[in-house]
């Protein structure tokens, strides 16, 4: 919980109400990124596996009917959509504290976290490519991050 | 992938990205609330009832009923990381539609994820 003897006095006038959070409320909102990520990412492993047992669907409106009561009633389908659920709850608990330009950079972690447990959990395997393009989608975000407006 | 999937991955983000605008639309109008017991209680009903929120909601589902499709094809350390092309049509949809300011720096951030995601989908692993 953030306390008032633990803001800083911000002297622009209009700052978001981020800046009047102090730099240790700002890390600890940092810490919630760790759940976040892991909610989301393993979320994203049990929708996989939930859509490796119902297997590949053609979009035609026969296939989608007998398809979608599958996964409709699948249960990794639905574990799947909690752990992204409880991911954009941790989210947004931090970002109404720390920095968007500073969390969201952080947040592409996740395309590293996804690769390994993916390797760790489903057998898939790894190779410098998607390493090298993994590692070039993170720069990318950062850039994204560092060009956010600080008002 | 490229041959695979990418023709479903395309809808899958066009949808979700163009229901997150129509959530931005909808929460333009409703305005920024407290997360206070009281301001959520007053707030939801007006979000429950804001057509733009449905629509978005709507992309949101269509959206993920092709990430689904996506993911039943293709190896999830190769899908996951391209669903990033999704910060390149964000930038692009609220600079056309909501005609938001994207600085220079942003639009080079984005020209280097869709290279990764370029690089991923490539990757024959």
């Amino acid at each position: 919980m953030i306390t008032p003897d633990q803001l800083e006095y911000d002297e622009r006038a209009d700052a978001a109400p981020s800046q009047y959070t102090s730099r240790r409320a700002v890390f600890q909102s940092l810490l919630l990124l760790i759940p976040a990520i892991l909610l989301s990412t393993t979320g994203q492993l049990f929708l996989k596996m939930g859509m490796s047992q119902v297997g590949g669907f053609a979009f035609t409106p026969d296939a989608l009917l007998a398809v979608l009561p599958q996964i409709a009633f699948n249960p990794l389908i639905w574990i799947g959509f909690a752990g992204f659920i409880g991911g954009t709850i941790f989210w947004l608990g931090v970002i109404s504290r720390a920095p968007l330009s500073l969390a969201y950079p952080i947040l592409a972690l996740s395309y590293f976290v996804v690769v390994v447990e993916a390797w760790l959990f489903l057998g898939e395997p790894i190779s410098w490519q998607l390493l090298l393009g993994v590692a070039v989608i993170f720069v990318g975000v950062v850039i994204v991050g560092l060009s956010e407006e600080r008002k | 992938m490229m041959n695979n999937a990418f023709w479903l991955l395309i809808p899958a983000i066009l949808f979700s990205t163009t229901g997150e605008l129509f959530f931005k639309i909808g929460m333009n109008r409703i305005g920024g609330f407290e997360f206070s017991g009281n301001a959520v209680r007053g707030v939801l009903p007006r979000i429950v009832r804001n057509p733009f929120i449905w629509v978005g909601f709507t992309g949101f589902g269509l959206g993920a009923l092709f990430w689904l499709a996506v993911l039943s094809r293709v190896p999830l350390s190769i899908a996951y990381p391209t669903l990033a092309l999704s910060y390149f049509v964000v930038v692009i949809e609220a600079r056309l539609f909501l005609h938001e300011r994207v600085t220079w720096k942003r639009m080079l951030g984005v020209t280097i994820i869709v290279l990764g995601v370029v690089i991923v989908g490539l990757s024959e692993a």
